[in-house]
């Protein structure tokens, strides 16, 4: 009864309008993507409980999260993880952490109730973004838009969770004419503890508050500027599997676009995009028992400010795109810890300081062409990519032991080459085979250079960056197959393979050397490069035809890591006394064989769509002993859900997560600090969304 | 033209541009030297008192001033563990970890293998800190418990105490006090009190200790366990009587008390077994 008054009032003022913005439109055809994409739209974020864009990711084959709390799951594509995947904000925008422990990767810094698309690229394909090693994920935001007469909407959406009595709400303004267009959001996010379904509770609350505004001119009608910015901030944000919490991050994205169309017969297009996205973040262990012997605050300021400039030419079947970007990174932070002693009755307090960066610089400019051409039933695309990185930071701190420099020259200079070669072929009306090869160049971030004594990896170590660190290296291939047809929907098969040299890994390095500042890190660890490793996998998906009224989406994936040549440390009563070598070790942190199928039904010309989802994912075995990861046992979940819009101005979702209240963890869920055990998903949710437009 | 001539052309060319940069990162030859012939040493600790295993939390020791007194804990620092050869070289173990802490509670802490091989040879003695030079003895550089209970306050010169022997004895007037028999870096104070505004100097207390009768002959993959004993009850004798009555539970604001402690101290370890396997 509440929805349909709104959408009885509604609907009459849509009978004077000339335009219509529409919601969806679906389009078929073939594509010249070589690629493997995944595309996710509005729809389904509207049909579902999305807490968070790196949970919301997992869904996706091939896709999983490292999850460290109850928010802000750092993704994992095919096996690539932290920087080896770029994350982008509508196609250009960057954000660097604050965090070293990735409390706050690129994903927590964007809601989800402001994206309208996420694209996820496998594979170090596309270069007109910036330098991709193993996977590209770009979240495109809602930007103002023209009108052709004056207009103004408005969304509010509220959404509650039980289980840890989460809430969300959100409302949203845009409007404008033909000339001058805007756009303004706003949100907040309530989340308390959730339950496993193992009936424990875990530390996992946080409160989010969001805004974002846009403006946008058309200069003329070739001629477009946007400008936006968004502001998000974390609160006490807990993380039961790092050693801190999260107690405030504050993050402002600025970002200035202009898009220039048709400027002549050969120029199609010209892009000039800039931003700028300092992050305040402050991290403690106040609320730990650790705090008892040393209380540890961890304030880190970090810039992100670039920008780019593409070009699109096109003569007959030939189409060229240009570009050039930049990219300059500044991170500074420290951490205090002190320590109170009550000793013969007098009480002494000791504080130490200690940099966690020191004005710590990175600067990587790009130049990229990416040139597609069809032929006779075959569309090729190459791309090259070349990039000048630098960085250097103001340490005063030196390591160097014995003759051995672990932490010396600060600086470091590198000049990348990166390029891929794609083609797709029509074999028959339905099917088609792509085909890509590839190389991906990454140079080391500015975590891997820099960092001191921060545990930001699987392991509980404290890293050491490694200021001379060499570029990592993906040479991939990838191969696929898609059959479409109109009446028996589309089935892809793909898999790939990828040699990745000058791997980015921690060795440790001897306690007489170095030793952790953080409670809990068994020793230290640096990051150094490896020779190679190598991954491979499949992706196997199969999508029922949209026009069917009952729907089902299959999804089948696996990703396989070894690293040849591995090194593991032999520990006896707490210390290492030796090392031996590992052959073949597998990668850590490479989740499982998965599954998931999806059964839906579209009732009332497709209004009412309830779906069911069941999650099939295998133990993990394979697990990396120089590591001393864990194994991991297989689980089976199911989810239910329905969708109802009863008209275009308001919408709800209802379902239920986890129906069975299965006790599980994924592979890549890490410990609870302190202790062996693994931090699990959360238990049996029900849910509702309310989205209501006008 | 694009032909499946060319298709073939372009999967041939994608397969040779990974094997070309798979070739680009095979290793060259191994030219590493072979290692030289060595062994293992372990360091077993016990803790005595007048030749027999502590035990702990029992009224029934006697020090040489006379004192009736229980342990409760005993912890420290050992490092710069040196191995002197008869060719005149030395081994001193820091490969790994160069500062070995142990706890009579912790049992792992009582048995040390060392990460450092020992190349085979012939050796007159070995020696240790007793604590942690002033060179490493920094705030701070221990985290994790049980070492950074160790912790010393900054302003008593900071880093870590080399030794702490908790326990009580029972004072003059037969009342049962509990000490903190602990050693660290001491502090020159101006005037006769300990206010810690009043401090102008600090003192290193660590100490060498050679243990006697520590020669050894190791030879390649020999593993020698040495069988260590710290002899509590000469902490409070030779060349001093340290007598609780006189100095007191507490002290490490007190110099001149840590500097007859250091002095007791170079004897208190001995070898009372040496296992080869």
């Amino acid at each position: 009864m509440i929805l349909w008054v709104p959408c009885n009032l509604t609907a009459q003022e849509t009978i004077t309008r000339d335009t219509i913005k529409l919601k969806e439109v679906e389009v078929y055809g073939k594509t010249v993507n070589f690629f493997l994409i995944n595309v996710i739209h509005l729809k389904t974020f509207e049909s579902t409980v999305i807490r968070d864009i790196g949970d919301f990711l997992r869904q996706e084959p091939n896709v999983s999260g490292i999850r460290k709390g109850g928010v802000a799951i750092d993704p994992v594509v095919r096996g690539f993880k932290y920087n080896q995947v770029t994350v982008l904000l509508n196609s250009g925008v960057k954000i660097e952490g604050g965090c070293p422990n990735r409390m706050d990767p690129v994903s927590a810094h964007v809601e989800s109730e402001n994206i309208q698309k996420i694209e996820i690229i496998k594979g170090p394909y596309v270069l007109k973004y910036g330098p991709v090693l193993g996977a590209l994920i770009n979240l495109e935001s809602e930007l103002p838009h023209p009108y052709v007469k004056p207009e103004i909407h408005g969304e509010v959406l509220y959404g509650f969770e039980s289980n840890w009595n989460g809430q969300r709400e959100h409302i949203a303004l845009s409007g404008g004419n033909d000339r001058v267009f805007f756009n303004a959001s706003g949100g907040y996010k309530d989340y308390g503890n959730y339950t496993a379904g193992n009936h424990e509770q875990y530390n996992t609350s946080f409160q989010k508050i969001y805004g974002t505004a846009g403006l946008g001119f058309m200069l003329n009608k070739n001629h477009k500027i946007i400008l936006t910015y968004a502001y998000d901030q974390g609160k006490n944000v807990m993380y039961p599997a790092l050693p801190m919490d999260e107690r405030l991050d504050q993050t402002h994205i600025s970002s200035f676009n202009y898009t220039g169309q048709h400027l002549s017969k050969i120029w199609q297009s010209v892009e000039l995009q800039g931003y700028f996205s300092p992050v305040h973040h402050v991290m403690d262990n106040l609320n730990r028992p650790a705090s008892k012997t040393m209380q540890a605050v961890t304030t880190v300021d970090a810039w992100d400010a670039g920008g780019k400039l593409n070009g699109i030419l096109q003569s007959g079947n030939h189409k060229i795109q240009l570009g050039l970007d930049f990219e300059h990174i500044y991170k500074d932070g420290d951490k205090k810890m002190t320590m109170k002693m009550v000793m013969e009755g007098d009480t002494f307090t000791s504080v130490k300081y200690a940099n966690v960066w020191l004005n710590a610089l990175y600067n990587n400019a790009g130049s990229f062409a990416e040139y597609q051409l069809p032929l006779k039933g075959i569309d090729i695309t190459a791309a090259l990519r070349l990039d000048y990185n630098q960085a250097n930071s103001s340490d005063t701190f030196r390591l160097v032991n014995n003759g051995i420099s672990y932490f010396d020259d600060l600086s470091s200079t590198y000049f990348n080459l990166s390029f891929s070669l794609g083609i797709k072929k029509q074999l028959t009306s339905y099917l088609s085979l792509s085909a890509a090869v590839g190389r991906g160049t990454r140079s080391p971030s500015i975590l891997e250079r820099f960092i001191k004594l921060m545990p930001v990896q699987y392991d509980s170590y404290d890293y050491l960056g490694n200021p001379q660190l060499k570029p990592e290296k993906n040479h991939q291939a990838d191969i696929s197959f898609e059959f479409s047809h109109p009446s028996l929907g589309a089935l892809s098969v793909g898999g790939f393979f990828s040699l990745i040299t000058d791997y980015i890994i921690g060795k440790v390095i001897p306690p007489s050397v170095i030793k952790p500042s953080t409670q809990g890190a068994p020793g230290v660890k640096q990051f150094s490069n490896t020779d190679l490793v190598y991954l491979t996998g499949f992706e196997t998906a199969y999508r029922s035809p949209s026009a069917k009224k009952w729907g089902l989406l299959v999804n089948v994936a696996a990703t396989y890591g070894t690293e040849p040549e591995a090194v593991k440390y032999i520990v006896s009563g707490g210390q290492v006394v030796g090392e031996e070598a590992v052959k073949n070790d597998p990668l850590p942190e490479i989740p499982p064989l998965e599954g998931s199928v999806q059964f839906s039904y579209k009732f009332l010309q497709t209004k009412l769509v309830p779906r069911v989802t069941v999650r099939l994912v295998s133990e993990q075995n394979r697990v990396s002993q120089s590591y001393g990861e864990q194994e991991t046992p297989g689980f089976i979940t199911a989810a239910a859900s329905v969708s109802y819009t009863p008209c275009k101005f308001a919408s709800l979702a209802a379902g239920v997560e986890n129906i069975f209240d299965t006790p599980y963890y994924e592979h890549l869920n890490r410990r609870i600090v302190g202790s062996t055990e693994r931090l699990y998903e959360p238990g049996r949710v029900f849910y509702f969304t309310v989205i209501l437009k006008i | 033209m694009p032909t499946i001539e060319n298709l073939r052309f372009w999967l041939r060319f994608s397969c040779l541009v990974v094997f070309a940069g798979y070739l680009s990162t095979c290793k060259k030859g191994d030219n590493t030297p072979p290692p030289t012939p060595s062994g293992t040493i372990i360091f077993s600790i016990e803790h005595q008192v007048d030749g027999e295993p502590l035990k702990e939390n029992e009224l029934i020791y006697t020090n040489a001033a006379g004192n009736e007194y229980l342990i409760t804990e005993v912890k420290y620092f050992i490092s710069g563990i040196t191995f002197y050869r008869n060719d005149e070289t030395t081994k001193v173990i820091a490969e790994w970890k160069d500062i070995f802490y142990v706890d009579e509670d912790i049992q792992e802490t009582k048995t040390i293998q060392f990460f450092d091989k020992i190349p085979a040879g012939i050796y007159d003695s070995i020696n240790f800190i007793f604590g942690i030079t002033e060179e490493k003895n920094k705030s701070f550089m221990y985290v994790n418990p049980p070492e950074v209970n160790m912790f010393w306050p900054e302003i008593l010169g900071g880093g870590y105490h080399y030794m702490m022997i908790n326990g009580k004895w029972k004072d003059t007037t037969g009342f049962i006090t509990p000490f903190d028999f602990h050693l660290g870096i001491g502090q020159l104070y101006k005037g006769n009190d300990y206010n810690v505004d009043s401090i102008y100097a600090y003192v290193q207390n660590y100490f060498n200790v050679s243990l006697p009768g520590s020669s050894f002959i190791i030879g390649e993959n020999d593993t020698i366990t040495f069988r260590l004993t710290m002899n509590i009850e000469n902490w409070f004798e030779n060349p001093h009587i340290f007598d609780f009555n006189q100095w007191g539970g507490a002290i490490m604001q007190n110099q001149q008390a840590m500097q007859l402690v250091k002095e007791n101290g170079r004897d208190v370890f001995s070898i009372i077994h040496i296992t080869r396997n």
